[in-house]
């Protein structure tokens, strides 16, 4: 976890130690998982444009 | 007497129908049952006690000749995140424990217009966030196959129930696979419908973009049964999920839908990255459908596995969201199991939530192509066995790096992105005598054809009735 978002969580919700270290597991796993939609969007040139989306 | 334990909705709705049953033997015998073992499963917060009046009330209505439908006189268990109008809903959390509910939710007042009775609130995972099936602010719910391991959730105490014999149906929801998952972990029948086709109003939400609601039960047939009995009664008709079909025609397509049923089973490393003793049970099941005639066709989908961070992004923005203001309020009154789930959400961006959105939006659409080679996807719903509950405790999981139960939903969520129909069924067990499920997932809006197929394998598989020996 970055000191930036470290510093956000504690301002907010001042943070026991004892729960960091799982938010942090928590926030790499989350890391990975934007880290691979992003490289999604870029390798299959996603549309920007929303009136070609999908609308139910 | 009727040995009403060992009979699905089905049948006792048409012993009730026919007067040869009445709702307050059903009262009796499931009671009797809960009073006798619910001490060793822990599936309900409460039982409501107007269970007994309402089912003389319903007796009355029926012998006057006032049957409403399959639902008249029937129990439901209710996840403690449903709103029944003059009773609490924790939504798993002591935060709200002296929530009481002014109004029904939809689900709820369809079900009391289709003449069900709602018996009481379920154990849940806290704010349904978690497929173990860990609260740690009540009794822990235990898996009826074996007490020491987990039940899966979030669903836990609905599935739970149903898999005790405590109720022959529970309302259950399903943002990442709550439905199923515990459904399987517990060997009953589980039913995610096609995203918004059951409303969701007054029901307590994880995530808008992915949540839905819908039934737990020992058969995919009583689950038809609720879903078309909902659908029924809720107020916007729009959402009819079985355009035309109703459950009666069930086993009508029994003789010709192995002639016209073409089975998509998942290949790639994300789909074949299971546990040997479920890979086994998969392998027999679709071994016993191609013998009874479907004709199996293997799919590349590993490009689906990108679905599962896509929904871990939109369930976890959306969680924050919900919860920000809340968990200001009470960081401390939140479970250890939950919390850290809802802060790491912080972390997202908007760029992150609007990514996943987009690239949620590209699989719905690319999903329907493979519908064009197959009729249905069949994976097994879990790609691990139940874990002990005791790898859950707070020490395990502050300490781990390794975020435990991480895969249990890697299969289930994907079709929560893709927005499909999708059943687990128990498909048989492992060597230690736990359940090992299978699902089916069918094409959008296409409800009815994925619950023809669980009809027809559980016939196939014959062993749906089979109850856990430990509350013989």
């Amino acid at each position: 976890m970055n000191n930036e978002i470290k510093n956000k969580l504690n301002n907010k919700y001042k943070l026991p130690d004892r729960d960091l270290e799982i938010i942090s597991a928590r926030i790499d796993e989350l890391k990975d998982a934007i880290r691979e939609v992003l490289d999604f969007e870029i390798e299959n040139n996603l549309t920007n444009n929303p009136l070609e989306m999908k609308n139910d | 007497m009727i040995d009403i334990l060992n009979k699905d909705i089905f049948e006792l709705s048409n012993l009730i129908k026919t007067k040869s049953l009445s709702p307050v033997d059903i009262f009796k015998q499931y009671s009797k049952r809960i009073a006798k073992h619910e001490n060793k499963i822990s599936s309900f917060i409460e039982i409501y006690n107007t269970w007994e009046d309402e089912a003389k009330i319903a007796e009355n209505q029926i012998s006057n000749g006032n049957w409403i439908g399959p639902l008249h006189g029937i129990p439901v268990a209710v996840k403690d995140l449903v709103d029944v109008k003059n009773k609490i809903t924790t939504i798993g959390s002591t935060i709200f424990k002296n929530n009481t509910a002014t109004t029904d939710a939809d689900v709820i007042t369809a079900l009391k217009k289709a003449g069900a009775i709602i018996i009481g609130k379920t154990h849940m995972v806290e704010f349904a966030f978690g497929p173990h099936g860990i609260n740690s602010n009540s009794k822990q719910t235990r898996n009826p196959w074996n007490l020491d391991f987990i039940p899966g959730g979030s669903s836990s105490g609905s599935a739970a129930s149903v898999a005790s014999n405590f109720s022959p149906i529970a309302i259950g929801s399903d943002t990442g696979g709550s439905i199923r998952m515990p459904a399987s972990f517990c060997g009953v029948t589980g039913f995610k419908p096609s995203y918004n086709k059951l409303s969701t109003k007054g029901v307590f939400p994880l995530s808008w973009s992915l949540d839905t609601i819908g039934p737990i039960a020992k058969t995919t047939r009583d689950c038809g049964i609720f879903v078309e009995e909902v659908c029924k009664y809720q107020s916007n008709k729009d959402l009819e999920p079985f355009k035309g079909f109703n459950v009666e025609m069930l086993d009508n397509f029994d003789s010709m839908l192995p002639v016209r049923l073409k089975i998509g089973v998942p290949v790639g490393k994300y789909f074949e990255d299971i546990d040997p003793e479920i890979n086994k049970v998969y392998k027999n099941s679709i071994e016993l459908m191609r013998q009874n005639g479907a004709e199996i066709i293997e799919i590349d989908l590993d490009w689906l596995s990108l679905c599962r961070p896509v929904n871990v992004i939109i369930t976890m923005a959306e969680a924050i969201k919900i919860h920000s203001k809340i968990l200001e309020e009470n960081y401390q009154n939140y479970t250890y199991e939950v919390v850290s789930r809802l802060v790491a959400g912080e972390a997202l961006s908007i760029e992150d939530y609007l990514g996943a959105l987009r690239v949620m939006n590209h699989f719905q659409n690319r999903i329907d192509e493979v519908y064009e080679k197959v009729n249905i996807i069949a994976c097994p719903t879990n790609p691990v066995l139940p874990d002990e509950i005791k790898n859950y405790s707070k020490e395990n999981m502050s300490n781990s790096s390794k975020v435990i139960g991480a895969r249990i939903p890697a299969f289930t969520s994907i079709f929560n992105v893709t927005r499909q129909p999708s059943l687990s069924t128990r498909a048989g067990f492992s060597s230690t005598g736990l359940p090992i499920g299978i699902m089916f997932t069918g094409k959008f809006n296409q409800d009815f054809g994925v619950l023809q197929v669980g009809n027809w394998f559980e016939k196939l598989n014959n062993d749906v009735n089979k109850i856990s020996t430990l509350l013989n």
